[in-house]
C-alpha cells in the first residue's frame, strides 16, 4: 500500500476514535469508541483503492463492490477474505522488498473491515465517496494493432484448470517497437492469468501445424529463439487486475516481421460452459529501445523428484553474476505443490539482500513483480533461490489424491521450480561491440549444464556463444556432446558444420552439411549452408541446384534467391542473375543483398550511373563496407573524386584494422595532389601491413612526390630488404 | 406384493396431510407459488442452496447436476433454491438454464426453506426425508463435498462426497451421517435476515 492510503486511513482512524497501540507484530487496533466505522468514511476509500480494480461490473472479480449495496451484500465475505489475506491477492511477504503496485492491506485496514462488518455495515453520514471509473474499452485508446485468437476456445463447465497456448501470428512488415500492450481476455472471470511469449521463429506454430489456432496444452512452453543471439526479453504478464502494460522509458520491446505472439492462458472452469476469445492490443513507438534487458532463470527441475508424502522437499539454485546488473522484475513459478519460495542475493561484500519471499505459494494468485526501484547487483553477486514443496495429503492443493511421486514436467500434476529475473546490465559493463548479456547467458547455461550434464538447450546455447566468439573448436566439442544423445538431430548436425567452417576446415564443414542435408532433405538450413559454402568454394553446379531447390519450395525466400543470383553471377551469367535480384527487389525493395548484387552487375556492365542509386539505397538500408567501397569506385569512375573520398572514408571507418581502405585513400589523395594526406594514409598501410614490399614501395613513391626524397629512399630500401628481387622498387630507387 | 401394498398405504396416508397444510415454500421462476415440494411417493427431497452471483456456488453446479441426474431416477426430487433477498425471477431463470437447464429453481422469498433446512451459505445442500405425519425433515444439511476447504483454498477434485453419501444412506434406510466441517461459499442473505452463521468461510 502506498503512503497516500496510509495517511488517509490514519486520518479516518482519528475521526472514528480508534486508538492504535503498537505491538511486537506491528499495529493492532483497539476500539475505544462506540462510534462505528462506516462505508462513507473509511470503507469506501479502502475498497476503491484495493478492490474495485477487479470488482467492478465487467471486471474480473466475480461481483462488484462499487456501491454501498454491493459492499453490504458481500461484507461477511470481505471480512473473511481480508482477515485471511486471501484478498487482495498479494503473495510476497512485506518488509523484504518493495514492489510496484503492492496490494497488501495493512493490519489497520483489516481491522477496519472487521469493525465495520461487526457493527452491522453502516453506511454512515457525509458525502457519498466518488467511485473510480473503469473503462470497458482499451485503456490507452484504440491500439495500433489488435491481434485476436483465431477461434474461441471452449472451457468445460467442470474439471481441473486448463493451461492452454494460443498462437497469434503478427501480420506486419518490418520491425516495430511496442511501448504498451493490453490483453483483453474476453471472459475475465474465466482467465486466471496469462503470459505472452514472443516466438521469434514461429516455432510453436510450425511444431503444431494442425492445432496452433485451437490451443496447445501445457503450463510452460519452450519456443525456439533461432540461430542468432537475441536475448531481448520482457515480462508480458496479465493478471485479473491488469490493464495496459506500459513499458518503462527506453525499454519498448521489439516485434519483428514473422514473429508470433503465444498467449499462454490459465483457464478456470466456472460451472457452465464458457467461450474465451482473447485479444491483444499493441501500441507502437518510433523510438527504438535504448536499454536491452534479458530474462535470467534460476531453476533446478532436474532435482525435482518429490516422494509422495514429503511435506518439505527443497530445491536450490544459485548463479554468480559475471557483470553488474539492475534487476527490474521477478517472476517466481511453481505448480500446486510449491509452498515457500525464497529468492535473495549475496553481494560481493557479503551483504544479503532479499529479492522475494513467499510463505504460502498459490498458483492461482501468481504474478510478475516489478521492483519499485531497480535492484542493483554488482558483478560477483550470487543470486539464490530456495523452494520448498509439500507433497503430503495435508496440502489441499495437491492435485494427486492420494499423493504420488512427482517430477518436473509441463502438466499441472507435475512440478516446476523457476525463478525468473529481468535484468539490464549496468552501463559500466558496456564495451563497444560486446553485448554483456553474452556473459550472463554463458554463466546461466554453464549453471544449467552443471545441474544436468545432458541439458541440450545449455549445450546448444553454449556452442552458439562459442561460435560468436569465433571459437569453432569449442563449439564443435559442445555440438558433438549434444549429438551423442541425439545423433539424428539435423539442426545440431548442421550447426556442427558451421563450427567446422569457423575452425577453418571448410572441406569437413561441406561434408557435414551434406550429411545433414542427406539426413533431412527438407531441412532448409542445411541446404542453404551447403549451397553457401559451395558458392564460396566454387562448387557452383551443386550450389545452383541447391539454391534452385530452396527457391522452388519457398519462392519468397529472399536469401535463397539472392544466393542463386550470386551463383549465376559467379558462373558468368549476369543476365540471369539480374532477373533473380529483380524478383527479390519486387517483393522487398529494401533488400540489401539484392540492391548490392544488382549494383555489382551494373558496375561489371560499365553502367556506373545505374549502379550509383542502387548503392545509395543499399547503404541506406545497411551501412556496409563492401557497398561503401563499391560506391567509392563508382564515384571515382564517373569523375567525382570528392564523393569517392567520402565513401572511402566511410569504408575505412567500418574496417578500422583493414589496410585496404587506407591503401585506396592514399591513391585517391595522391591522384588529387594531396600528397601529405596520401603519405599519412600510406604510413597507416605499412603499419597495419608491415611485411608487404609493394606497400613500402608505394610509400616511397608518394613521399618522393611530396618532396621528401630521403624518406622515399629509406622506405624504398626497406621494400628492397623485404623483396630483394623486386624490379619496380629497384627502378624507383634509381629514379629518386 | 406386500411391499407394494404398504407403499401405497403410506402414500395415501400422507396425501391428506399435505393437502390440509398447503404451505408456500417459495415461488417458481414463472411466478407460481410452490405449495408442494414433492409428489406423493417421493423418497427424498434435495434442496441445493445457490445464488446467481456466488462463484463457488456456480462452480459447484456440475456436481449438483451430476447428483440430480443420478438420483432423480431413484425417486428423489431436486430443487435449486435461490434464498437471497433481491434475487429476480428472470435472472434466476436464465442462471438456472445456463448452469443446469434440467434443474428446477425456486425463489425462497419468505425464507421458509432456509428456516426448514438451516442452510447458511450457497452452495449448501439439505436432504429432506419423510417425517411421518409431519411431512419432511432435514436429515442432512451441510457441505456437498469437500472440494472447498476455505475461501481461496480448494482441491482439484473432491475427495469426500457428503451429499452423495447422505442420499444413498437415506434411500437405503441407513443412518445419515451428521454434517461435519463448515460449508464454504457466500453467506445467505435471506428475507428473514441473515442466516445463522452468515459469514462465508
Amino acid at each position: 500500500m502506498n503512503a497516500t492510503v496510509r495517511v488517509h486511513v490514519a486520518a479516518a482512524v482519528a475521526m472514528s476514535g480508534i486508538v492504535l497501540a503498537a505491538s511486537h507484530n506491528g499495529w493492532e487496533t483497539v476500539y475505544a469508541s462506540a462510534e462505528p466505522v462506516t462505508w462513507r468514511q473509511q470503507i469506501a476509500p479502502l475498497v476503491y483503492k484495493n478492490c474495485t480494480s477487479c470488482h467492478h461490473v465487467g471486471g474480473s472479480g466475480p461481483f462488484a463492490l462499487m456501491t454501498y449495496q454491493d459492499a453490504k451484500r458481500w461484507g461477511g465475505l470481505m471480512k473473511t477474505v481480508t482477515a485471511s489475506r486471501y484478498m487482495p491477492p498479494w503473495l510476497p511477504e512485506p518488509g523484504h522488498t518493495s514492489f510496484e503496485g503492492e496490494r497488501r492491506l495493512t493490519n489497520e485496514d483489516i481491522e477496519l473491515v472487521k469493525a465495520w462488518v461487526e457493527a452491522g455495515m453502516p453506511e454512515g453520514d457525509g458525502s457519498t465517496p466518488t467511485p473510480p471509473v473503469y473503462k470497458s474499452d482499451w485503456v490507452l485508446g484504440r491500439p495500433d494493432l489488435v491481434l485476436e485468437m483465431a477461434v474461441p476456445t471452449e472451457v468445460p463447465a467442470d474439471g481441473t484448470d486448463l493451461f492452454e497456448n494460443f498462437v497469434l501470428p503478427v501480420p506486419q512488415k518490418g520491425t516495430r517497437w511496442v511501448r504498451a500492450m493490453e490483453i483483453k481476455p474476453g471472459s475475465p472471470q474465466v482467465v486466471h492469468h496469462a503470459n505472452v511469449i514472443l516466438d521469434r521463429t514461429a516455432s510453436l506454430r510450425r511444431a503444431h501445424p494442425n492445432d496452433w489456432q485451437k490451443g496447445i496444452p501445457g503450463m510452460d512452453i519452450l519456443v525456439d529463439s533461432g540461430e542468432s543471439f537475441d536475448p531481448d526479453s520482457h515480462f508480458l504478464f496479465w493478471k485479473p487486475d491488469s490493464t495496459a502494460l506500459i513499458e518503462p522509458e527506453g525499454l519498448p520491446w521489439r516485434l519483428d516481421e514473422g514473429n508470433d505472439l503465444v498467449l499462454n492462458m490459465h483457464l478456470k472452469p466456472t460451472g457452465k460452459i464458457e467461450h474465451v476469445r482473447a485479444q491483444i492490443g499493441l501500441y507502437f513507438t518510433d523510438k527504438p529501445a535504448t536499454e536491452h534487458p534479458m530474462l535470467l532463470q534460476l531453476e533446478h527441475d532436474a532435482a525435482l523428484d518429490i516422494p509422495s508424502g514429503d511435506a518439505a522437499f527443497v530445491i536450490e539454485d544459485e548463479l554468480k553474476l559475471p557483470v553488474s546488473v539492475d534487476v527490474l522484475g521477478i517472476y517466481p513459478h511453481a505448480h500446486y505443490l510449491g509452498k515457500r519460495m525464497e529468492g535473495w542475493a549475496v553481494l560481493p561484500k557479503g551483504e544479503r539482500r532479499w529479492l522475494i519471499l513467499i510463505k504460502d505459494w498459490d498458483i492461482n494468485r501468481q504474478s510478475v513483480y516489478r521492483f519499485a526501484k531497480p535492484v542493483s547487483l554488482p558483478r560477483g553477486s550470487v543470486v539464490h533461490m530456495r523452494y520448498t514443496y509439500d507433497n503430503s495429503a495435508n496440502n489441499v492443493r495437491n492435485p494427486n489424491s492420494p499423493p504420488v511421486r512427482v517430477r518436473a514436467g509441463n502438466r499441472s500434476v507435475d512440478e516446476m521450480g523457476h525463478l525468473w529475473l529481468q535484468v539490464v546490465p549496468r552501463p559500466e559493463n558496456q564495451v563497444v561491440g560486446v553485448d554483456p548479456r553474452m556473459e550472463l547467458e554463458r554463466v546461466w547455461m554453464e549453471d544449467r549444464l552443471r545441474k544436468n550434464a545432458h541439458d541440450d538447450i545449455a549445450l546448444y546455447n553454449l556452442a552458439s556463444l562459442a561460435m560468436m566468439k569465433g571459437d569453432g573448436a569449442r563449439a564443435e566439442e559442445l555440438y558433438r556432446r549434444s549429438l551423442e544423445r541425439h545423433p539424428d538431430d539435423v539442426r545440431t548436425l548442421t550447426s556442427l558444420g558451421s563450427a567446422m567452417e569457423a575452425s577453418g576446415d571448410w572441406k569437413s564443414a561441406q561434408a557435414q552439411y551434406r550429411a545433414a542435408a542427406a539426413k533431412d532433405p527438407n531441412y532448409s538450413d542445411a541446404l542453404f549452408d551447403l549451397a553457401s559454402i559451395d558458392l564460396r568454394h566454387d562448387a557452383l553446379p551443386e550450389a545452383e541446384q541447391l539454391f534452385r531447390t530452396l527457391t522452388l519450395s519457398r519462392p519468397e525466400d529472399a536469401a535463397a534467391r539472392n544466393g542463386l543470383a550470386n551463383v549465376l553471377l559467379a558462373s558468368g551469367r549476369p543476365g540471369e542473375a539480374k532477373r533473380e535480384f529483380d524478383q527479390v527487389l519486387e517483393a522487398t525493395p529494401d533488400n540489401f543483398d539484392a540492391l548490392y548484387g544488382s549494383a555489382r552487375i551494373e558496375v561489371e556492365n560499365g553502367n556506373l550511373q545505374l549502379a550509383e542509386p542502387l548503392l545509395l539505397r543499399a547503404i541506406a538500408v545497411q551501412n556496409d563496407k563492401d557497398a561503401q567501397r563499391l560506391l567509392a569506385l563508382v564515384y571515382a569512375g564517373i569523375g567525382a573524386p570528392e564523393k569517392a573520398l567520402e565513401h572511402l572514408q566511410s569504408w575505412q571507418r567500418l574496417s578500422p584494422t583493414d589496410a585496404d581502405p587506407h591503401r585506396a585513400l592514399a591513391q585517391m589523395y595522391s591522384q588529387l595532389g594531396r600528397e601529405s594526406d596520401a603519405v599519412r594514409e600510406q604510413k597507416i598501410v605499412v603499419t597495419l601491413s608491415p611485411g608487404n614490399a609493394g606497400d613500402w614501395n608505394d610509400l616511397g613513391v608518394i613521399e618522393a612526390r611530396a618532396g621528401d626524397l630521403s624518406a622515399a629512399r629509406r622506405d624504398l630500401q626497406h621494400a628492397l630488404q623485404l623483396e630483394p628481387g623486386n624490379e619496380a622498387v629497384r627502378a624507383n630507387l634509381r629514379k629518386f | 406384493m406386500l411391499r407394494c401394498v404398504l407403499s401405497l398405504a403410506l402414500t395415501f396416508a400422507t396425501l391428506p396431510l399435505l393437502a390440509q397444510e398447503r404451505p408456500t415454500y417459495g415461488v417458481g421462476t414463472d411466478g407460481r407459488k410452490i405449495s408442494s415440494l414433492a409428489a406423493p411417493g417421493t423418497k427424498a427431497i434435495v434442496l441445493f442452496f445457490v445464488a446467481t452471483d456466488c462463484p463457488i456456488s456456480n462452480r459447484t453446479f456440475p456436481e449438483m447436476k451430476r447428483l440430480r441426474e443420478e438420483f432423480v431416477p431413484r425417486g428423489v426430487r431436486f430443487w435449486f433454491v435461490y434464498p437471497n433477498k433481491g434475487e429476480q425471477s428472470e435472472k434466476v431463470a436464465q442462471h438456472q438454464v445456463a448452469y443446469d437447464a434440467g434443474g428446477e429453481a425456486v425463489l425462497d422469498v419468505q425464507g421458509k426453506l432456509v428456516e426448514i433446512s438451516g442452510a447458511r451459505v450457497t452452495p449448501e445442500v439439505s436432504v429432506l426425508v419423510p417425517d411421518g405425519t409431519a411431512g419432511w425433515r432435514p436429515a442432512y444439511t451441510g457441505r456437498i463435498d469437500d472440494r472447498y476447504v476455505r475461501i481461496g483454498e480448494e482441491r482439484s477434485h473432491a475427495t469426500e462426497h457428503f451429499a452423495d453419501r447422505a442420499l444413498n444412506a437415506a434411500l437405503s434406510g441407513g443412518r445419515v451421517e451428521t454434517a461435519t466441517g463448515t460449508p464454504v461459499g457466500c453467506g445467505i442473505i435471506s428475507s428473514k435476515g441473515t442466516a445463522k452463521g452468515d459469514s462465508a468461510r
